[in-house]
């Protein structure tokens, strides 16, 4: 069992490996740009067990990739490394302060309060003269360890640091998931009167959950920084944290698996649908949304045929 | 020896209604206490006041000496009680076994907090166990919806036992168990709890049941205790005989014309 776990991990990180160099770079950058994502959505993901939708990811996504955009004028290099650790951080310390003040709601008061407050983030960015205001800033390419990579090399660089992050959070999460923690946060999101008469803690709990989805959404909007090379206000708009959502839906909770293929579908979706139909591709979206809820409610992670590739449920939840 | 719970002129009102009208009683450990009394007498009151989910308004609640009367429920579990509710108290979208599971780790010294997969052997061997005494182990991978009410019950109280409580409350463990399985559903959470060195306090409508696996019987009525005794004792007081079991009886002719 164990081993197989491990022998599926490698053939991922392998499949990365010759993706990253086999791909032309016009395919690298979406994957990128969806496996970054598809951090923040684990994120979500993890709060969502909790029984909560957080309407508000993009705050967190935006700080991080606003802190990446700091890394060179703070240390005078654009180390790709020193942007993400940076990115995580600042996600999870504004997600360890606003968290004891939004885990207290439920429901549609928390989906609420954390757009609101994500708000009050966007409209800080627009008024914050030396973040560059409603402009935002440019975030120099990154270096890797003293490497400075050219051509065609920047995008694959970025693609194996999105890849290593991707894998990474995704063996991270998984565990965290089927341990007695993720069995505790489905738990809270089944039935919290039960989970207090078991003596647990519900608020720690629920913080944690909170915390780890805000550190997961930094590094994710870090490493989006560094792919795109700017980061302006808009990036923290609701609309934004709204794609997260969508993503979720599309993915469900109970796959970590799910969670990628969800946001490389997304992706996928949004790079076909703006070049073929510019002026119509929110109705493709729309449409396979309501397909995904008519044909599995519970998203992507709950089809049968899914789970036959991919039997690594996020814990017990059949 | 310090009682296993001391309760001490508990009262408690809800505007004009007195729930609970200076309460007091002790039960030492290896107790076998039934609570009788009509609808509204006081008993779920009595039960959430001990469990922590209602606040007395007067008077002192001890657990094993220690006064947990502005305790939470999370705290007083943690320090030993473990109940059952008359709805069940279950998490629908996790099998038979992950809900006994999740009662064990949750609850567990910081067994929330660990990392390792909430399955491992010493909780599987534990969760399986408990569901095999009492019963469950042909539900184990169902779904709480997908379990006959008697079952949702004893899995409730499953869950209840997952705590390792000291003083384990049952609120009605017999309501919406069918009268044939009401014995056997009794005999099993009672052995079980007993064989594990566990104090019982239950709430129950049945005299029969009452009778047969409870030592010692306290009857409300109005928020009062009227009574307190052998269950034959208390069923023999006159005052429990017109207001209770008259009661009672009569909620039973009324049960039936409907």
């Amino acid at each position: 069992m164990m081993r197989a776990t491990i022998l599926k991990w490698l053939a991922a990180a392998m499949l990365a490996i010759v993706a990253g160099f086999g791909l032309p770079g016009w395919m690298l950058l979406p994957l990128s740009l969806a496996l970054a994502n598809a951090l923040v959505v684990l994120g979500l993901v993890t709060i969502i067990r909790t029984g909560g939708v957080s309407f508000g990811q993009a705050l967190y996504f935006a700080a991080g990739a606003y802190a990446a955009g700091q890394v060179s004028r703070l240390f005078n290099s654009a180390d790709a490394f020193a942007a993400i650790a940076l990115g995580g951080a600042t996600g999870l310390v504004i997600a360890a302060i606003l968290a004891p003040l939004l885990i207290r709601f439920r429901g549609i008061f928390f989906a609420m309060l954390t757009l609101a407050v994500s708000m009050v983030g966007y409209g800080f960015l627009l008024n914050a003269g030396w973040l560059g205001g409603s402009d935002g800033m440019s975030v120099p390419a990154p270096t890797y360890l003293g490497y400075a990579p050219q051509g065609v090399w920047v995008t694959r660089s970025q693609f194996f640091l999105c890849a290593a992050l991707a894998l990474a959070a995704g063996f991270g999460m998984m565990a965290l998931f089927r341990s007695s923690f993720g069995l505790a946060t489905l738990a809270i999101g089944q039935n919290e009167i039960r989970v207090e008469y078991l003596g647990g803690p519900i608020g720690t709990i629920m913080w944690i959950a909170f915390v780890i989805a805000g550190g997961l959404a930094g590094v994710g909007g870090a490493a989006v920084a560094l792919i795109i090379g700017h980061v302006e206000p808009e990036w923290m708009f609701w609309t934004r944290s709204g794609e997260f959502v969508l993503t979720a839906i599309v993915s469900g909770s109970t796959s970590v698996v799910a969670v990628f293929v969800a946001a490389l579908f997304m992706e996928a979706l949004h790079m076909f649908a703006t070049d073929m139909f510019p002026n119509m591709w929110r109705l493709a979206l729309g449409l396979i949304l309501l397909l995904i809820i008519f044909v599995a409610p519970d998203g992507l992670g709950s089809i049968r045929a899914f789970r036959r590739f991919t039997t690594k449920r996020l814990g017990p939840s059949p | 020896m310090t009682d296993l719970l001391s309760v001490s002129g508990v009262s408690k009102r809800f505007g004009a209604v007195v729930a609970a009208d200076a309460i007091s009683m002790s039960a030492g450990s290896g107790s076998l206490i039934s609570l009788i009394g009509a609808n509204g007498a006081g008993k779920t009151t009595f039960v959430n006041i001990v469990t922590g989910y209602l606040k007395p308004d007067e008077g002192m609640i001890a657990l094993g000496g220690q006064d947990i009367t502005k305790l939470t429920p999370r705290e007083i579990t943690r320090l030993g009680v473990g109940r059952s509710f008359q709805i069940p108290q279950l998490f629908s979208r996790l099998t038979a076994l992950h809900n006994v599971i999740a009662a064990i780790t949750i609850c567990g010294d910081r067994g929330w907090m660990r990392l390792a997969r909430s399955e491992r052997a010493d909780v599987l061997d534990r969760a399986r166990g408990l569901l095999d005494r009492l019963g469950l182990s042909q539900y184990q991978s169902h779904l709480p919806k997908g379990m006959p009410g008697g079952a949702r019950k004893l899995l409730d109280i499953a869950m209840a036992l997952g705590t390792d409580p000291r003083l384990l409350i049952l609120d009605e463990p017999t309501s919406g168990v069918s009268i044939d399985e009401k014995f056997s559903t009794m005999d099993t959470v009672i052995e079980t709890a007993r064989t594990e060195g566990r104090s019982i306090i239950f709430v129950e409508h049945d005299m029969e049941l009452v009778a047969r696996y409870s030592n010692r019987c306290i009857a409300f009525l109005d928020g009062r205790i009227i009574a307190d005794g052998t269950p034959a004792g208390v069923m023999d007081d006159p005052e429990v005989r017109s207001r209770v079991l008259g009661q009672a009886l009569g909620q039973a002719v009324d049960h039936a014309d409907a």
